[in-house]
């Protein structure tokens, strides 16, 4: 069955790369005002549009440029370009020549002063540069338009993660702005190897977007896995790296996510000279890291700023955690309803005191509470911070206790469900948590239908699911599944940052050394 | 891949056939924390089996003690539950039923309270003397052996008189009965003075060994319990035979190993003096040449503290010491060597397991004694043991004296 959806949307894929919109021409004329005409016409002439004609120096040479007001750098424009063209010329004690294509060439190499500036030939090119926020030089004349880089737009500055907040470690995360993002690791990676393959996405959005990995490290294979993956996505808007994430991953099917989002620069640098590849999109703070094994899903960046002991007690504490998250309220139930026998004497007389006047059975009793709990969970997201956290509040506390005196649940369902809800917060990967969240519930099913029995059932199949499961070619189950033991080492222990001299080896890094022999002369 | 779809429909409805057949809330379940079992008197035997009548003369009355979980877990978050009727604020329920079979009666009284018995959390098992002493001891484990939902260490004692007595006593610092003589006889094992606690997988090992072992025996006195001494089984058709007193299950606790501390007490220049032991281990010898005559050597190495000294003795040299070691020494070998003679001349019953020790060191004469080891030529009783103990003073406290 899960290959006869996969089948389908591979289907469904290649039939929307072939037919391709073509209303646009492509021409550019030698006019201006043709130019100018038809740029108006295909764009409809919107209230942001900007154009300007005027004339080079003394010359009689009309020129044109078009940009989108509020996209560019309106200093810019002025200070640099419509000013130098201007003026520029006679300053230079130049002769203006004859030719257009002249013209173009002399202002492109000798007199304007920005960095960034392209010719173009195909109005195509023209256009999404004047969406992307870039400004075209039209010369009378001439078929070719000069681009000149102006983009300059109002956006956040760079905070602190929102998701993924850190006690120890850089308070810098990534913006929208993908020229941000990039500047943000490259500043971590002076190496000149990192490479930041850049291209569009989407038909229409046509967003930025990034591949981030640094050669010599990363195994080629999986660079050309992903670039194969993201030559895919035909789509006509990418609205956040989400959807790259669900277009590009191995199983759609599977609740554990095999692409790792990130907020956090340094996460991604880390992760790129371990060999793994980060994309990064335009309009998105978020950055994804493949592939993804499931021991990645309980690593934080911050096991490896504070020291190694406590690096490898929180490692564990997640891990137990995510058993908590999964199995707690599965134990209870089974434990509740089926196998009194297990639970020690005078607690289990205490459970039943407890849960005498209840009147549902252990299972409509935990998914009430849990459905409550995800209740107040979504609910405090949507709401305004201030009023979210009251609600938090409420409903913990004051629903809580009174479900307790009304008979509907029992006080030790409470602690079950508390455990449980705090358990699946300390997973630092937010994927990783909806994935324990929904396997709960199934968990919980099975404990209610089948006891103990259930819970082994679920808990073998959760198992093959992860042994089967891979991620751009990497099994997820490594390091266990295929056995590496040199990566133990930073799996349920962070060994000290000495003792990890390799880079991970089910990446199979090019470079596998991480500390090097050390240099005698320091 | 219409088949397949369906194919996982109905595999998925196989869930729902199944339903949730064992399920039972803890709520639901009558927790027995206890049984006592008792004989019936013939004459009140009522219509109920007319077969049963003459292939099982005698019927047992089973009590069980029921908690009452309500009250159990005391004032807290109360609510308005009325918990189990008859007993108002108690935190346990005790429920009584005849019949001839112990399965019978259990299912028996599931008609009588609302809740079905639940054996799972079990702690104790009393039984009457009098069911001891005409052998019925087998047949009663049988059925806690056997069922599925039985816990192995629930503690076996027997009791003086009538069984169901021990599960009325008042409980002092727990809530219930059984879980006070539970913790009791966990305490009563650092007095010395009575066994360790038996569990139904001990007896069951007993009884398809076929020696004669010893269980716990417990004596109600004035509504408060007390564990005392222990009770004989004979090998032969395990029925009890007789009883050990304290100083003579402390007699036996240190041949079989099984003293974790004791206080004895003794005369010394006329002054009392409290020996604390802490430690004591015992080793067998035995001497095969004559198997008439088997000797057996016991030597018993004792550690332990001055506990308490009346009057002037003075703990300062070491002949003093050496005194109350030595009289410590005779103390022991006093009270061992009487419980030796009352089991060997007077029940003939090899209770300190000394025929399990030649059959591991000395096989080949406990093939020839094995037939007739505590019966016929009776080989237990004309042996011989000597007990040889030595005592090592370890510390005497903080004071050397107390007066002048």
């Amino acid at each position: 069955m899960l290959r006869h959806v996969f089948n389908k949307r591979l289907k469904y894929q290649k039939q929307n790369v072939e037919d391709k919109q073509n209303d646009i021409p492509s021409t550019i004329y030698t006019d201006i005002h043709a130019n100018l005409d038809n740029i108006k016409r295909i764009l409809n002439a919107p209230s942001d549009f900007i154009q300007r004609t005027f004339t080079i120096s003394d010359s009689e040479k009309k020129c044109a440029i078009v940009c989108i007001d509020g996209l560019v750098d309106k200093d810019m424009i002025n200070d640099q370009l419509i000013k130098n063209i201007q003026l520029g010329m006679q300053t230079a004690k130049k002769e203006v020549p004859a030719s257009s294509d002249e013209v173009m060439e002399k202002l492109k190499n000798e007199v304007l002063s920005t960095y960034e500036l392209k010719i173009a030939h195909i109005l195509d090119d023209v256009l999404l540069a004047i969406l992307s926020g870039d400004t075209a030089l039209f010369i009378n004349g001439t078929d070719k338009v000069l681009l000149v880089g102006s983009k300059g737009w109002a956006s956040r500055g760079i905070d602190e993660p929102q998701t993924e907040s850190l006690v120890r470690g850089p308070r810098e995360g990534f913006t929208e702005n993908i020229r941000t993002n990039t500047m943000l690791v490259r500043r971590q990676v002076k190496d000149p190897n990192l490479r930041l393959e850049s291209s569009k996405v989407g038909r229409r959005s046509k967003r930025d977007l990034v591949v981030c990995y640094v050669e010599g490290i990363v195994h080629p294979d999986i660079v050309a896995e992903v670039n194969r993956r993201l030559k895919t996505i035909d789509i006509d808007e990418v609205a956040e790296s989400g959807t790259i994430e669900q277009w590009i991953e191995d199983s759609s099917l599977s609740p554990f996510p095999q692409v790792l989002h990130t907020e956090r620069p340094d996460k991604v640098t880390s992760a790129i000279l371990q060999g793994k590849v980060a994309i990064l999109l335009d309009g998105t703070p978020f950055a994804l890291i493949a592939p993804t094994t499931f021991v990645s899903l309980f690593q934080s960046q911050e096991d490896y700023y504070e020291r190694w002991l406590i690096g490898s007690l929180l490692r564990i504490l997640r891990y137990v955690a995510a058993f908590f998250a999964v199995f707690l309220p599965a134990l209870y139930i089974a434990l509740v309803s089926f196998h009194q026998g297990m639970i020690p004497s005078k607690l289990a007389f205490s459970i039943a005191g407890s849960r005498e006047g209840v009147p549902f059975p252990a299972i409509i009793e935990a998914l009430m509470m849990e459905a409550t709990l995800e209740l107040l969970r979504e609910a405090g997201i949507r709401l305004p911070k201030p009023i979210g956290q009251t609600i938090g509040i409420v409903g913990g506390l004051v629903i809580g206790e009174a479900a307790v005196q009304a008979g509907l649940v029992s006080p030790v369902m409470i602690v079950a469900v508390a455990v449980t809800a705090i358990s699946s917060f300390a997973i630092p990967s937010y994927g990783a948590g909806i994935a324990f969240r929904i396997l709960r519930f199934g968990t919980m099913l099975a404990a209610g239908i089948f006891g103990l029995y259930g819970i082994i059932l679920t808990y073998i199949m959760i198992n093959i699911h992860i042994a089967r499961l891979k991620s751009f070619g990497i099994p997820y189950s490594t390091p266990f599944a295929p056995t590496f033991y040199r990566d133990w080492k930073d799996v349920a222990i962070r060994a000290p940052i000495t003792a990890i001299s390799k880079r991970p080896q089910y990446m199979q890094t090019v470079d596998e050394t991480k500390i090097g022999k050390g240099d005698e002369s320091s | 891949m219409d088949k397949l779809y369906r194919s996982i429909w109905i595999f998925c409805l196989l869930f729902l056939v199944t339903g949730c057949w064992d399920q039972n809330e803890i709520e639901e379940r009558g927790f027995v924390i206890g049984a006592a079992i008792d004989m019936v008197e013939e004459e009140k035997g009522d219509s109920g089996g007319e077969m049963s009548e003459k292939e099982l003369g005698d019927k047992y009355k089973l009590t069980y003690q029921f908690v009452v979980p309500g009250n159990f877990i005391g004032g807290s978050s109360g609510g308005g539950q009325s918990g189990g009727g008859a007993s108002e604020g108690k935190p346990f329920l005790n429920l009584t039923a005849e019949g001839t079979s112990i399965h019978q009666i259990t299912r028996k009284m599931a008609a009588e309270t609302s809740r079905k018995p639940y054996l799972e959390h079990i702690n104790l098992i009393v039984l009457s003397e009098e069911l001891a002493r005409k052998g019925y001891l087998k047949d009663v484990m049988d059925f806690f052996v056997r069922d599925h939902e039985m816990r192995r260490v629930a503690k076996v004692m027997v009791a003086e008189g009538e069984a169901s007595k021990v599960l009325e006593i008042n409980p002092q610092h727990e809530k219930m009965p059984v879980l006070f003589i539970d913790s009791l006889s966990e305490n009563m094992v650092k007095h010395g003075t009575s066994l360790p606690p038996i569990n139904i997988g001990d007896v069951h090992s007993y009884l398809l060994k076929g020696n004669s072992f010893v269980i716990p025996r417990i004596v109600v006195k004035n509504n408060k319990g007390a564990i005392l001494g222990a009770t004989m089984f004979d090998s032969q058709d395990q029925k009890m035979i007789g009883t050990l007193n304290e100083s003579e299950t402390l007699g036996l606790n240190f041949i079989t190993e099984k003293v974790e501390s004791a206080v004895l007490e003794f005369l010394m220049n006329g002054q009392l003096v409290a020996f604390e032991i802490k430690d004591a281990r015992s080793k067998i010898k035995a001497d095969v040449f004559d198997k008439d005559q088997i000797k057996f050597t016991v030597k018993i190495n004792v550690d332990g503290n001055v506990g308490e000294v009346y009057g002037d003795v003075a703990l300062k040299s070491r002949s003093v010491l050496s005194e109350i070691e030595e009289k410590t020494a005779k103390e022991i070998e006093r009270i061992i060597n009487g419980v030796i003679d009352k089991v060997q001349k007077k029940y003939k019953a090899d209770v300190f397991e000394l025929g399990a020790y030649l059959k591991q060191e000395h096989y080949k004469t406990w093939k020839q004694v094995n037939k007739e080891w505590e019966k016929g030529e009776n080989y237990f009783s004309k042996s011989v043991v000597d007990v040889q103990v030595r005592v090592d003073v370890r510390q005497i406290g903080a004071s050397i004296k107390m007066v002048k």
